[in-house]
C-alpha cells in the first residue's frame, strides 16, 4: 500500500568551492548589521518533494535515483543530502 | 549547402540573433527549429543559442539538457557533426555532459553585461577554425552564471587534450583577473570536447559579427561563425 512521503533534498556547492552568495550574506548583511558572531554562511537549495511510495526506504531510494538520473545536483560542483520529513 | 539547426528551447531568446548572423551574414542554410521537433538526420550541424531556457530553474541549462532535442544532439555528436553552444547553449551542453565542467554563478554575484576580450587557445574547434592560436577578439557577455569550473585533475586533462578554446584576457592578450568577468577557473571562456566537434563559449559571437554593433569598430567576432561554416564545409 502506498503513502505520501515528504522528502527533502538539499543541494549545495561542494565544500572545496567558494560560495559567493553565502559570503555576501554573511559579510555584507549579517556581520555588517550587528551579528559579528557569524563566522560563515553557505547557501543551499532545498527541494521539498511530495511523492508516493510503499515505505520510507523506498521513498529515500526514489529520491536518490532522481538526484542521480535527473542531475538534480550537478556532480561537478555540488553535493546533496536527502531527508525524510516526519 | 549543409543545413544547420538553431534549436529553440522555451526561454531561448538569442535564437533570432544567431539565425540572423548565420543566414544574412554567413549565408549558411540555417533553420530555427523548436526543440520538440528537432531531428538530427536533417541537419549537418547545430547551434544552441543563448537565453534563459526554462527560466534557469533549478540550474541554468539543466532542464533543457533533458529535452528530447538533446538526445538528438547526442546522436549528432556520435557522428562528429559540429555543435556550437552560446551562453545558455554552453550551459545546456555542459549539463548534458557533451562538454566537460560546469558553469556556476558569477563570483561577483552580478549579472555581467559588457564587452570582453578573448584569446584563441586552439583552432581545432568549430568556433575557432579560422582563427590563429593567440588571436585576440572582443565580444559581449550577458550572463549571471558563467563561472567555469572543473575539478583539478580534469583541468589538467583539458590542457593536455587541447580542449580549452577561448580564455578571457585584456586587450594585450594577458590573462588577468580584471579581464575575467565571472571568476572562471584559468580565465576559461570556452571549451570543446575531446574530439573537438562540440564547442561552447559564454560570450556572444553573434552580437560581435557585424561592424555596426561593435564598439571596437571591427568584425573579428564574425570569425567564430565563419569558423563554424568552414568546419561544416570541411566535412563534406
Amino acid at each position: 500500500m502506498e503513502k505520501e512521503f515528504l522528502v527533502e533534498i538539499v543541494i549545495e556547492s561542494k565544500p572545496v568551492l567558494k560560495d559567493p552568495e553565502g559570503a555576501v550574506i554573511a559579510n555584507d548583511l549579517m556581520r555588517r548589521h550587528g551579528f559579528e558572531m557569524v563566522n560563515g554562511v553557505r547557501c543551499a537549495k532545498l527541494l521539498r518533494v511530495k511523492l508516493n511510495a510503499t515505505d520510507e526506504k523506498k521513498a529515500l531510494s526514489i529520491a536518490e535515483n532522481m538526484v542521480k538520473e535527473l542531475r538534480l545536483a550537478n556532480p561537478v560542483a555540488q553535493t546533496y543530502s536527502i531527508f525524510i520529513k516526519k | 549547402m549543409p543545413r544547420i539547426a538553431i534549436i529553440q528551447f522555451p526561454g531561448s531568446n538569442c535564437d533570432m540573433d544567431a539565425y540572423h548572423v548565420a543566414r544574412e551574414v554567413m549565408h549558411m542554410n540555417a533553420e530555427l527549429v523548436w526543440h520538440t521537433e528537432f531531428k538530427e538526420t536533417k541537419f549537418e550541424g547545430a547551434i544552441l543559442p543563448g537565453g534563459f531556457s526554462y527560466g534557469d530553474h533549478l540550474r541554468s541549462g539543466i532542464i533543457a539538457a533533458f529535452s528530447p532535442a538533446m538526445k538528438e544532439v547526442k546522436k549528432m555528436n556520435k557522428e562528429r557533426k559540429p555543435i556550437l553552444g552560446i551562453c545558455n547553449g554552453f550551459q545546456i551542453l555542459a549539463e548534458a555532459e557533451l562538454l566537460p565542467g560546469a558553469l556556476l554563478r558569477n563570483s561577483s554575484m552580478r549579472f555581467v553585461c559588457k564587452w570582453i576580450s578573448m584569446k584563441v587557445v586552439t583552432s581545432r574547434s568549430p568556433a575557432s577554425k579560422k582563427f590563429a592560436k593567440g588571436d585576440i577578439f572582443q565580444a559581449p557577455t550577458a550572463h549571471g552564471e558563467g563561472n567555469y569550473y572543473i575539478e583539478q585533475e580534469k583541468l589538467r586533462e583539458l590542457h593536455d587534450n587541447d580542449q580549452i578554446v577561448f580564455k578571457y584576457c585584456n586587450a594585450a592578450g594577458m590573462e588577468t583577473q580584471d579581464s575575467n568577468p565571472n571568476g572562471s577557473l584559468d580565465n576559461i571562456a570556452g571549451v570543446c570536447n575531446l574530439e573537438g566537434n562540440v564547442v561552447g563559449l559564454m560570450p556572444h559571437p553573434e552580437r560581435a559579427s557585424e561592424r555596426i554593433l561593435n564598439p571596437f569598430k571591427n568584425e573579428k567576432g564574425r570569425i567564430v561563425l565563419e569558423s563554424f561554416r568552414e568546419y561544416l564545409q570541411g566535412r563534406k
